[in-house]
This record gives structure tokens, sequence and C-alpha cells, in this order.
């Protein structure tokens, strides 16, 4: 096996360790175990440490450190009823000078929130008493130490939710006073990282002082280490909790630029619904003022890239088996990118097996497929008129589509006319747009860092198939989508595969990856078709 | 695939690799965007930096600003000193590039920079349209001096050779052990399409390389940016392998050399274009061209590569 990531080698150690429990009365694989959690929690490994923190438990059921971190497990893997649980049975145990009794009473706090927001669209009696268990929980860490902004931020964002939903809160809590509170503990600092900036920010923003929290935003984003998991949290509190994008359009301002923020930093994901795509496309653009405070000088740039990459989105389609099964993606292309120029009609391009003519290789059949660009006519299946060109899995894996209409004023996907460089002559990065699992359409950003390729120094392509190999999140279903370059959105491949695969390049060794076809060398092939 | 040689100029830089990161996203910025990485076009840039300052400048932020506040965003980091002229005609070369910047005396420029510190650091500056470029620059003196300074000791030292020592237990000949990371970054290139990318001082280690040492490879393309080379006194120091009729070096640019420079870029001294001073066997070969950078430092290599000019340019070079 080829060289392991630091993620990869501690999910490695974790489930051999799995595999060999029950462990050895006295054997320091529980010593091992044990330092391995917090390492897990950093690379956020959050199922392995729920599945490790477990089975500690089993032989060290009042630990609180590891209670904390399988408290942590449960939330992130989306049990927070049973996080709740074991949070309070572990709180319980301690008495409040214990270190992890705060902590505990923090995620506490963070399971009764997350159970309110997963039901925030119709919240019941019960999701709201949530949010009221939320206040409380954060309210005991802040009361023991009205230094602990963490906790503090927390309790005023979600007494703040409270007070918009009108809810009765807990009595003599004034968060705006406690927001002031921050903003004074803070400032007494003698240096700030980017945590106390993300704070300031909330904290500002339940003061109503909008211009403070852009400046503070500004600079948490700023942060060379920022990364795409902390921008995404941030992201998802503003939204979720603090409502802003129902605060008019300087709050949506603030969602849409950190939106593009995060779609700027390795790791980063973002879903989309098509309906949501549709109102980030039609979004109106965020002042230059709060660009450029938010993202520093290049703020209208790095807004106009993002926004570039969400239009390029209306010319992805699903490939539907009938009405409404997606199995896969395709998208539109032009004739003449092809060399096909005398072909009438529009064109998309996926992969063999998702489509072809006889349904071979376990893929649809061209006149039972049906084509849904989900975000630019949600409403309208296109049919296949005919298969323009294919070639089989073990060669270019493609199939063009010519559709029995023409989507009017849909614009084909841009190609690029060459590939990136290697990454021996610098890390580039890949963009997937598509279909993930059957679901809506997904925008997938995750390590999306271009591994190799085959491509020809001299970009003369043959009509052999030239392999791209990317690290990215693309799940089955995203058969077929574009693969774009980093800079313009212009598309350098189709997706087709993704797994444990061998080095490009006649290099030893394998590693996970996704495979994509290089557009040139489609084009070849069917140039010479 | 096509490639870029980079070569930085005067002054202080960050570490070579984030200077390099800083340059392609420079090129990869604004409405017409030019992404190397994305073209498939490889690039190295010949870090020198190291040759004669200690430690890398931690501050890269302001490498890739266009703000005019600090030493580092004015290209005159390292707190470099003009040197002693160890013979007359180093004692000449220093004088001549120094009524480049300023025709004050060092008494005069310390009266000034007195004053201004009375007037809360406000830049006092000369009127006189036909004052050198520094002179008219809104920037207090002891920010201009340092700038000054900067351009003096690296151009002298590189120049005439000196055995310099960037920091203990170091010590390079400063014009053979850049020439050396120039010609050898050159030669590593295996590449039918290679253009040279040039800044500043980086200008004149490049043009040296290419007209003067023997083994020099020879390259597609040549782009000169913020180019001194019009400068008399840097003439005068590659004679006699340079003339003003035969100083282009036509067996080593195989195809085009284009300058590109703003008028008011106080590091092109008085004379920007540079056609005339190097021609091939008595006809111009280099192509001038004017942009008008922003701001007052016009300098500014992230400003230079704004510009379209320049991206127009190297994307002809490159045949993207």
């Amino acid at each position: 096996m080829s060289a392991l990531s630091p993620a990869e080698q501690a999910a490695h150690r974790a489930r051999q360790l799995l595999a060999e429990y029950p462990w050895r009365e006295g054997s320091d694989i529980a010593a091992e175990s044990l330092s391995l959690l917090d390492t897990l929690r950093r690379l956020r490994q959050f199922s392995l440490l729920g599945q490790l923190a477990d089975r500690i438990a089993r032989r060290h059921p009042l630990d609180p450190f590891v209670r904390r971190l399988q408290v942590q497990a449960l939330i992130e893997t989306g049990q927070a009823s049973a996080a709740v649980d074991v949070a309070q049975s572990a709180v319980r145990r301690l008495d409040t000078t214990h270190a992890e009794w705060a902590e505990l009473n923090g995620l506490l706090g963070r399971a009764y929130k997350q159970m309110f927001i997963d039901a925030r669209r119709a919240p019941d009696s019960a999701d709201l008493a949530s949010l009221k268990c939320a206040i409380s929980a954060y309210r005991k860490p802040f009361d023991a130490n009205p230094t602990n902004t963490w906790h503090a931020i927390n309790l005023v964002a979600v007494a703040a939710c409270a007070e918009r939903l009108q809810l009765k809160r807990a009595p003599r809590l004034d968060y705006r006073a406690v927001a002031r509170q921050i903003i004074e503990t803070i400032g007494e600092r003698p240096t700030m990282d980017r945590w106390d900036s993300a704070t300031l920010a909330e904290a500002c923003l339940a003061l109503g002082q909008i211009d403070a929290v852009e400046a503070h935003l500004g600079r948490y984003l700023s942060d060379d280490n920022i990364s795409a998991f902390e921008v995404g949290s941030t992201l998802r509190q503003l939204e979720q909790v603090w409502d802003l994008g129902n605060d008019g359009d300087r709050g949506r301002g603030i969602l849409n630029a950190l939106r593009a923020r995060l779609l700027q930093l390795p790791g980063a994901r973002l879903e989309f619904s098509a309906e949501d795509l549709i109102t980030a496309q039609q979004a109106p653009m965020p002042s230059a003022v709060q660009l450029e405070a938010i993202f520093g000088p290049d703020g209208s740039e790095s807004f106009k890239w993002w926004q570039t990459g969400l239009q390029r989105a209306s010319s992805v389609a699903s490939i539907c088996a009938g009405i409404g099964s997606r199995v896969g993606t395709g998208f539109l292309v032009s004739a003449s990118d092809f060399g096909l120029g005398d072909t009438p009609g529009a064109l998309v391009l996926t992969n063999f097996h998702v489509v072809n003519a006889h349904g071979s290789a376990g893929a649809l059949r061209a006149e039972d497929a049906s084509v849904v660009f989900e975000v630019f006519a949600p409403d309208m299946a296109y049919g296949v008129s005919r298969v323009v060109w294919s070639s089989p899995v073990d060669r270019h894996d493609a199939t063009l589509l010519l559709l029995d209409e023409v989507p009017d004023g849909l614009v084909p996907m841009e190609l690029a006319k060459r590939l990136p460089v290697r990454p021996e002559d610098g890390r580039t990065k890949v963009y997937v747009i598509g279909h993930s699992g059957g679901g809506g359409l997904e925008f997938s950003f995750q390590d999306n860092e271009l591994l190799d390729h085959e491509g020809p120094g001299d970009s003369h392509f043959s009509g052999d198939p030239c392999r791209l190999h990317y690290r990215a999140p693309t799940e089955k279903g995203n058969s077929g989508s574009p693969v774009f370059n980093s800079k313009q959105w212009q598309v350098i491949g189709l997706h087709h595969a993704g797994g444990i695969l061998s080095h490009l390049n006649g290099k030893s060794g394998t590693y996970q990856a996704n495979e994509g076809i290089a557009l040139l060398s489609i084009i070849k092939a069917v140039n010479a078709a | 695939m096509p490639h870029v040689t980079f070569i930085h100029g005067l002054a202080n830089k960050p570490e070579a690799e984030k200077l390099h990161e800083i340059w392609l996203r420079a090129l990869a910025k604004g409405d017409d965007p030019l992404d190397l990485r994305d073209e498939g076009v490889t690039s190295k840039l010949v870090y020198w930096a190291d040759v004669l300052y200690d430690q890398p400048d931690p501050d890269t932020a302001a490498y890739e600003s266009t703000q005019e506040r600090s030493v580092e965003e004015l290209d005159a980091s390292g707190a470099a000193q003009i040197p002693d002229a160890a013979e007359v005609r180093e004692a000449v070369f220093l004088a001549g590039m120094r009524a480049q910047f300023t025709q004050m005396s060092d008494a005069e420029i310390a009266t000034i920079e007195a004053a201004e510190r009375a007037a809360g650091d406000k830049a006092i500056v000369s009127t006189d349209p036909s004052a050198p470029t520094l002179e008219r620059i809104p920037l207090p003196w002891w920010l201009k001096k340092r700038i000054m300074a900067a351009q003096l000791r690296d151009a002298h030292h590189y120049l005439f050779n000196v055995e310099f020592s960037p920091r203990a237990g170091t010590t390079y000949p400063v014009q053979t052990e850049i020439r050396q990371r120039f010609i050898a970054a050159l030669k590593a290139v295996k590449t039918d399409r290679h253009v040279v990318v040039s800044h500043s001082m980086g200008t004149f280690v490049a043009y040296d390389c290419l007209k003067r040492v023997a083994d020099c490879p020879p390259i597609d393309g040549l782009i000169t940016l913020g180019s001194p080379l019009g400068i008399d006194e840097l003439q005068d120091r590659f004679k006699p392998d340079w003339t003003r009729n035969g100083g282009f070096p036509d067996d080593r640019i195989k195809g085009s050399w284009v300058n590109i420079f703003d008028r008011l870029d106080v590091v092109c001294g008085g004379d920007p274009k540079i056609a005339n001073d190097f021609c091939s066997t008595g006809s111009a070969r280099i192509t001038d061209i004017e942009v008008s950078n922003e701001g007052w430092w016009r300098h500014s290599l992230v400003k230079y590569f704004v510009q379209p000019e320049l991206r127009k340019t190297l994307r002809e070079m490159l045949a993207l």
C-alpha cells in the first residue's frame, strides 16, 4: 500500500484495534486506543471515534474523557438524542469543578441545539423544548465561569433564537448583556485567535452591529489556517440558529460570502437542492463594501468565481430511469466542441455505464432514459433521440446522447483546452458537480485535489483514454458528472469511477481516488470515429 | 508542456515557495485570469533573496498587497545599506545609480526627513516635474531611503560579484551564485516553449546570463517587467559584451523580447524604453509596451501582473 495520509493511518489503526477486540487484560491496547481517540476527533473520523469510544467505555464506563468523545461522535454522526443520554449520565457523576463538567454540558447544549435545528422548518413542542434545554445546558458552565466564551456565545445564540420564536426563556437571562460581556472578555486578551473573531462576530450580531459582524468575520476568514469544517460550522450557525437568511439583503450577503469562501478551502463540500441552487443563482451580489469587509480586497472576484460555478450547474442534468429515479449525471456539451458541428440538436455527455444504446454493462437503454436539467427546467424530462457515439467502460466509459428536444437558452459547458499541470509541477484542485446517491444536485468540493493524470506533455491527445485521478467525494450517482478546473470552471473530465485505484503513469502502489476521463481524449476519439 | 521561468527582483522576499505561489495567484486574479497550472503550464521561480538576506520575509500578505504602507509593499524589505565602494569604478557606479533616484545630497535628505517627522510623518514631495521620480512620490523619506538602499546595494553586489555573507557561516560570490541558479533552472527545462518572465533586478540577471554566460541555454521568449536596463550605469557594466547596436542576445532568445514598463516606475529610471539600447545588428527587436499601474508605487510585481498587456503577451508566447 502506498503512503497513507494521517487520517487514513489513524482510521486504519482504529479498524485494526476494533478487529482485535476484546483486548487482553493488561495489554497496552487499551492505552493506545485511548490516545487514538483524540487523534480521530481531530481528524474528524467520527464513525470510528464512536465505535472505539464505545469499546473503551465498556471497560471504563465512568471515564468522563471517553464519554465526552463518545458524545461528540454521536452528535457528529446524527445521533443527538443518544448523545443527550450519554452526556446527562456522565455529567451527573461529575463535580462542577471537574474540567470535563463544563465540556460535557457544552456538548449537551450542542446536542439539544442540533435536535432543534434538525426540526427547525416545522418545530413542534418537543423541538422547542430542546431549544430551552440547550439554553439551560449552555447556561450552567457560563454561570460557573463567565469568561468561558465558547459556552457564552452559544448561550447567546440559542437565547436569541428563542426570542425570535417568542419562547419564554429562563428568567434573568439578558443575552445582549452576555454578548457585551463576551466582547469585553475577549477585548482583554493579549492576543486573539480566529475563534475569538468568530465569537465576536456572533456577539456583535446579537447586538445588531452588522458592520462589526462583517469586520470580525473578515478577520476570521483571512486566517491562513482556517479549515472548511470551521467555516462550514460558522455558516450553519449563522444560517440555522441566527436565521440570517431571513434577515434582509445584508444577512443573505454574509451567508453567500461565507459559502463562496467555504468553496475555496480544501475539503469543502456544499450540497444544494435544485430549489436552493436557483435561489443562490438569483441572489443579488452583495455590495462591494460588504465583500471587501468579509473577503478582503479580492472579495468581488471571489464572489464572481463562486457565481460562475453556480451558473455552470444549470447545464448539469440528472439521467433518470423513468420518472424521478436518478441513476447518474450528464451535462450539456456543444456539438462543435466535439467536431460534430453538423449534428443538429442538443448533446449530453454521460458515462457508458449509465446509458448506452443496448443497455449493456448494467446501464439504461437510451430509449428508457430521460434527461432532466434540475436547475434549468426541473419539470421538463427530455428523451433521447439517439446515441451519437459511445465508448465502453474499459475505454472512455462515455456516451454522447442526442436529446429529442433542444433546451432553449441553456448554455453548453465550456471545455478546457488543456489539462492542468501534474502534482509534481504544482498542486491544483478540481471540482465535481453532480447528483450524488440519487439525491439532489450536489456541489462536491471535498478534498478536491488533482492527484495525477495521463495527459501528454504537448497536449496532443491520441484517441486512447486519458485518465485523471483526484480526491473528491463523488458518490454513486455522480457517474457522468463534469470535472472542472479550478479557476475558470471549464470542464476537463468526465467522472466515471472511484475507489482504491492504482497510481497512474507507471507509479507503484494504490490510493483512494476518483477517476475521470479527460474530455480532450474523448473529443479525439469522437473525431476519429 | 509550456514552461515559464520566473526570476524576482531587488530586496528581501518571502520564502521561495510562498513567493512562487504569490506570483501564480497574482496572474490568476482579475477578470481575465491566467491560471498557469489550470492551463497546463509548468513554472519555476528562480529565487535568490537568500543570497543577500538573512531570513525570508515572514510578512507574505504584504507581497500580495497593492497598498503602499510598508517596506514590504514597496520592494524595500531587508534593511539593506548602501555599500561603501571598494574601487573608483564602484563609486562611480553607485553615484550614477543614486542619481537616478535623487539629486539631493544626504544632508538635504536628512533635513527633509526631520521636517517630515516634525509634521507627523507627512511626506514632503518635490513638485518639480523634472525631478527624479522617487522625489515626486508622496512617501516619507525614511521609506524612500530604504527603497534606494535596497536597489543600490543589491545591484552593486551582483554586478561587482561581491563576496557576501547574508548569515553566519554562509558566504556567496553574489553574481556567481545567482548566475548558477538561473542557468541551472534554464537547463532543467525540457520543452519546446520556454518563456522567462523577469522583474526588476531579475531582468539584469536574466540579461546578464543570456548575453554573457557561455553555457546559458536558449529560450523562446523573454518578458521583462519594470526593467532598469535602460540606465546607462547598468549598461556600462555589461560592456564589452553589450553595445547599443548589438546588445540583443540573438542566439539565446529564439522568439521575442517584450519589455513592459510604467513610466513612473522608479526602478526603470529616466529611460524605461530599452528597444533602442539592445538592438540586433542595429535594428530594434525588443517591443516596449507602456502600461499604467495603480497608485504611487508603480514597481510592484502584482500590479504588473494584472495588466492585460502582460497577460496577452504571455499567452501569445506560450501559444495558449
